[in-house]
């Protein structure tokens, strides 16, 4: 993995779920790339997609319309996407939706087409959403803060 | 193909945080395509918006835009309209018409509904937002209020009700002020589990609806300064009745003592009170509770309400027009305003007898419709003044106003030609609150919450997310407690038929430990879900009360 390679990573301390994240996403694209989940009412984050440096979605693309370019994303040609979803079955995080918009598979771009990068991260609602290097990543104290006495001993 | 490409800068006008928000059009051919921008460099959000501003672009193409005027559900030419309205008007005399209006205007449309009510001597002028925040226009002359830097620095932080699903902006702020140090603290209180509960050092849950009874037992918990405040008798008077506070609200007295001793001891705080539509029983006593706890609060308090008016929003009186109309004394409304009467299902079907009913619309309603509706632009579509939490800003057309429809003046000035305008007269912001009126009517609140009952209460529950059910998903969704799911023998996704008074909906079950025993929780955005609960008018100031609805729950088979 490129250690200067930016990615989109999660502050679950921060994020209270409330998928501002996934409206951006739906704003741009007309259908959202990223999802949303939650467990058991209790933690709540969205599923970005991690643009994986040996990307199993690309390896099942029959057509060869997803690709790992030379600078780390996974991009799709969607012009050529003929709706397969063997995409959707392959990714090993469950970051494709399996609802096709215009017999469409749904593929984060990463935002390519935006100069200051994600949408998601930057229209984050409380900021736990971050676009940065591996290094950078190390330096945000991730799931590491003060105890408190909440219902569900969370962020411990 | 050449691409044109702008950005417009606006300051988004759906709720009281008023976030910078930009707007990318581009040409391509005759195709336009429309992009919200981040901009990081605003002080204000950073770029950060939450669902409702992230979906400007498609609220403006939104299908369901309103592209002429209406007579009676036809479509009908707007010289036509405007002429016979203006035409019809005058049979009525100014006794007999009612105004109202609602958040989608600016401050100076406002002011030209006022000079329009003026001309044709109208006294009634009236809210039609009904929501219950808007009891946050309710005070005490004395409250500080809190801006940003204050929920920044805060050392204790005070949510009561939903403040996350209010605005989800407010989130950074507080989980910033909370993380900051270890002793800082983030108090909940709330009858149903929400997202802010997963955040907070303590969750206090109270009773459904009785959240104005726990401020009433904080204020009384205070101690010295709050005895100096609200005087002598009243003081004697609330700590007299904190033991049944604390039985009625369901939580113990000693949990109640925690919260206000950290509010007397730390400095730097903040109260943060959000209402949702159906949810608390008083949400006058709310408003005034929570804002006397901050007057009544050592050590640089604040208080913030963050509610999605942005208007100044004056006494909504909406109780003296309908029994105006039940009278026979108003014959004719005029509503200037997007969400009623579409979002008051009740309230409409109360109106439905009125000869005379135009409003104004941004995107066609389909549930009951006034004789006349006018399309006008949204306010995203428009330049003017409206009010944040941080002051008044201005607001830029983000795009051209939608084919068809015709500004509030244009409208007003074909209807009455030559006009005055007296932009002197202004709605009264505020209405003043009375320590002694309030304590009055807390106490009273409390023996009317003394006896409970078997039914079932049903709660509504706002999401930001959900706005104009863009992202909804869980508008058939009811969250019920498994104990009361397991009595009717309810499994996960089990239809369950919600009976109330005004209306009866059918739901997809929701097993959850987020609402008590006995209660269930619906989602308020959705229109259908709002004709469940009752709309009363409190007795008192004449204002629409909407309260937690009680009923029944049955298993569909
Ligand atoms: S879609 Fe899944 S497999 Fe493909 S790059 Fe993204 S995370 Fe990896
Ligand atoms: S990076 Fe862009 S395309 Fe990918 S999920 Fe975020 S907003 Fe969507
Ligand atoms: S916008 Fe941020 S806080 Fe909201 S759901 Fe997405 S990641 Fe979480
Ligand atoms: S928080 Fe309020 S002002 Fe900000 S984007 Fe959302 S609705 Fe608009």
């Amino acid at each position: 993995m490129e250690e200067n390679k930016k990615r989109i990573y999660l502050d679950l301390d921060y994020c209270i779920g409330c998928r501002s994240c996934e409206a951006a996403c739906k704003s741009a694209f007309s259908e959202s790339r990223i999802r949303y989940g939650e467990i058991s009412n209790t933690a709540y984050f969205p599923i970005a997609c991690r643009h994986c440096d040996e990307p199993l979605c690309a390896a099942a693309c029959p057509f060869e319309v997803l690709r790992a370019t030379e600078h780390g994303f996974v991009l799709q040609a969607s012009f050529h996407c003929v709706g397969c979803k063997s995409c959707i079955l392959a990714c090993p995080f469950g970051v494709l939706d399996k609802s096709l918009l215009h017999h469409v598979s749904q593929k984060c771009s990463e935002c390519k087409d935006r100069e200051a990068g994600p949408r998601c991260v930057a229209s984050c609602a409380s900021g736990a959403l971050k676009y940065v290097t591996e290094k950078e990543v190390k330096k945000i104290i991730i799931g590491k803060r003060f105890i408190s006495r909440s219902p569900f001993w969370r962020r411990q | 193909m050449n691409e044109i490409s702008k950005t417009t800068n606006t300051v988004c006008p759906f709720c009281l945080y008023g976030c910078d928000l930009s707007l990318n059009t581009s040409n391509r051919g005759d195709f336009l395509i429309r992009k919200v921008e981040y901009d990081s460099q605003s002080s204000i959000n950073q770029g950060r918006l939450c669902a409702r501003g992230n979906l400007a672009n498609s609220i403006i193409d939104d299908k369901k835009r309103l592209t002429s005027p209406l007579f009676n559900n036809k479509k009908i030419d707007w010289v036509i309209a405007l002429s016979q309205i203006s035409h019809q008007l005058k049979e009525y005399s100014g006794k007999e018409i009612a105004i109202t209006f609602d958040s989608n205007n600016t401050l100076e449309e406002l002011d030209t509904i006022l000079s329009f009510a003026n001309a044709l001597k109208v006294e009634t002028i009236v809210r039609s937002y009904l929501e219950p925040e808007t009891f946050f226009s309710y005070s005490f002359p004395d409250v500080k209020y809190a801006e940003l830097k204050d929920i920044e620095q805060a050392k204790v932080i005070l949510a009561i009700g939903d403040v996350f699903s209010k605005i989800p902006l407010l989130a950074k702020p507080i989980l910033d002020a909370k993380y900051r140090d270890r002793n800082n603290r983030l108090f909940y209180v709330d009858s149903v589990k929400s997202r802010v509960a997963g955040f907070a050092n303590r969750f206090l849950s109270v009773r459904p609806g009785t959240e104005p009874l726990l401020l009433l037992g904080l204020i009384g918990m205070i101690g010295k300064t709050a005895k100096s405040i609200i005087g002598d008798k009243n003081y004697n008077t609330v700590r007299k009745v904190l033991p049944s506070i604390a039985v009625c609200c369901g939580v113990s007295e000693n949990e109640i003592a925690d919260i206000a001793k950290s509010l007397t001891t730390l400095t730097n705080g903040v109260i943060l009170a959000a209402i949702d539509f159906g949810k608390t029983d008083d949400p006058l006593l709310f408003s005034a509770l929570s804002q006397l706890l901050q007057i009544v609060s050592p050590d640089n308090k604040r208080f913030c309400a963050p509610a999605l008016v942005s208007l100044p929003i004056g006494k909504n009186k909406f109780g003296e027009l309908i029994n105006s109309v039940n009278q026979g004394k108003v014959k004719a409304i005029i509503n200037f305003g997007d969400i009623f009467p579409d979002y008051y299902p009740i309230i409409s079907s109360k109106l439905q007898d009125l000869k005379f009913f135009t409003s104004t619309t941004t995107r066609l309603h389909n549930l009951t419709r006034p004789n006349w509706v006018l399309p006008v632009p949204s306010l995203l579509e428009k330049a003017g003044t409206i009010k944040t939490l941080w002051g008044k800003a201005n607001i830029k057309p983000l795009a051209k106003p939608v084919d068809g429809s015709k500004s509030i003046s244009e409208i007003i000035e074909k209807i009455v030609p030559d006009i005055e305008l007296t932009p002197k007269s202004r709605i009264n912001d505020k209405i003043m609150l009375n320590i002694d009126e309030v304590i009055e009517r807390a106490v009273n609140f409390l023996e009317s919450k003394k006896e409970s009952t078997n039914e079932i209460t049903i709660l509504g529950e706002e999401s930001a997310f959900g706005y104009r059910g863009m992202l909804l998903e869980q508008a058939n969704h009811i969250k019920i407690n498994p104990i009361n799911a397991e009595q009717l023998g309810l499994n996960q996704t089990d239809s369950l038929k919600v009976i109330t008074n005004t209306a009866e909906k059918v739901f997809i079950t929701n097993i959850t430990n987020f609402v008590p025993i006995n209660t269930v929780s619906v989602n308020a955005d959705s229109k259908e879900n709002r004709s469940l609960f009752p709309m009363l008018i409190d007795s008192i100031t004449n204002d629409i009360i909407i309260s937690p609805a009680k009923g029944k729950i049955v298993k569909i088979i």
